[in-house]
């Protein structure tokens, strides 16, 4: 990673989202005019990035500014409220996220003690017997919920066996 | 010249480069140093700042411009942009004014 690169990964890291993008994209171009102007002078990339970092000064300081005017409100209300929001991402991305892992886990919970009802239907794959020398191929459709299934067998042929197991019967 | 003697005198520079013509970023910063003989030793991190400042105030407005093919955010000076730059330009001299006479009676 140049040396660029990684001052505007640290530059947008830094930023609040409202103007990352275009505050970035200035930098980055500030960085491409810089390096064209340094080679006419026959100075190479990389010496040009390490010259510019040093007249830019750290990306943390140079967000630090853009914050300071945005909280301010010296670049206007949406801007500043994009300001406050970046500072407490994180304090509220944090409960959200809690807040939906135990709502998953609530709704499973709640889930598995509702009556039983028929509300699942499983197809397995076709499988093959052999009887008597014979092969055939059957299809095994289950319907069933937490406390019994059914399993229905049908054959290619016209047969269709229903077989009611008890839950812990279940092959 | 360098940082604390500029601070508060940026966005009157900037206002004044760009009352030549519209420029981005790094082309007013070499404007600016060019045209001091290099004595202007700007913070470069602070004029993007400053112009996004310059911006929210409506002194100047701006917009993305290819050139070479590559995208530059270019400004351009605003009319409440001129009548700032001509009021502070007159705060400017008033002040220079000011202090001259209290150091030369010194």
């Amino acid at each position: 990673m140049s040396d660029s690169t990684a001052y505007l990964h640290e530059l947008r890291r830094a930023l609040p989202f409202g103007c990352r993008r275009r505050f970035v994209a200035e930098v980055r171009e500030h960085f491409e005019s810089a390096a064209a102007a340094e080679a006419t002078h026959g100075v190479d990339r990389q010496e040009a990035e390490r010259l510019t970092i040093e007249r830019l000064g750290p990306p943390r300081a140079l967000a630090d500014q853009l914050l300071t005017d945005l909280r301010s409100g010296a670049l206007g209300p949406v801007a500043r409220l994009s300001a406050a929001l970046t500072t407490t991402r994180v304090a509220l991305g944090a409960p959200l996220v809690i807040a939906v892992v135990v709502g998953i886990a609530v709704t499973k919970v709640r889930s598995s003690s509702t009556p039983p009802s028929a509300r699942t239907v499983q197809r397995a794959p076709r499988s093959s017997v052999v009887r008597n020398g014979v092969t055939i191929r059957r299809v095994i459709i289950t319907v069933g919920n937490a406390q019994q299934s059914f399993h229905i067998h049908t054959v290619p042929g016209g047969y269709v066996v229903p077989v009611r197991f008890p839950q812990t019967q279940r092959p | 010249m360098e940082g604390d003697a500029l601070r508060g005198h940026l966005e009157l520079l900037l206002l004044a480069a760009l009352a030549r013509d519209k420029q981005h970023g790094y082309a007013l910063i070499e404007w600016l140093r060019s045209r001091s003989d290099g004595a202007l030793d700007l913070g470069e991190g602070s004029v993007y700042p400053a112009l996004r400042r310059l911006e929210a105030a409506g002194c100047v407005n701006s917009s993305w411009r290819t050139d070479g093919g590559r995208r530059k955010r270019v400004y351009r000076l605003t009319k409440r942009g001129e009548e700032r730059l001509r009021s502070e330009r007159e705060g400017w001299n008033d002040l220079v004014h000011t202090v001259g006479l209290v150091l030369e009676a010194s």
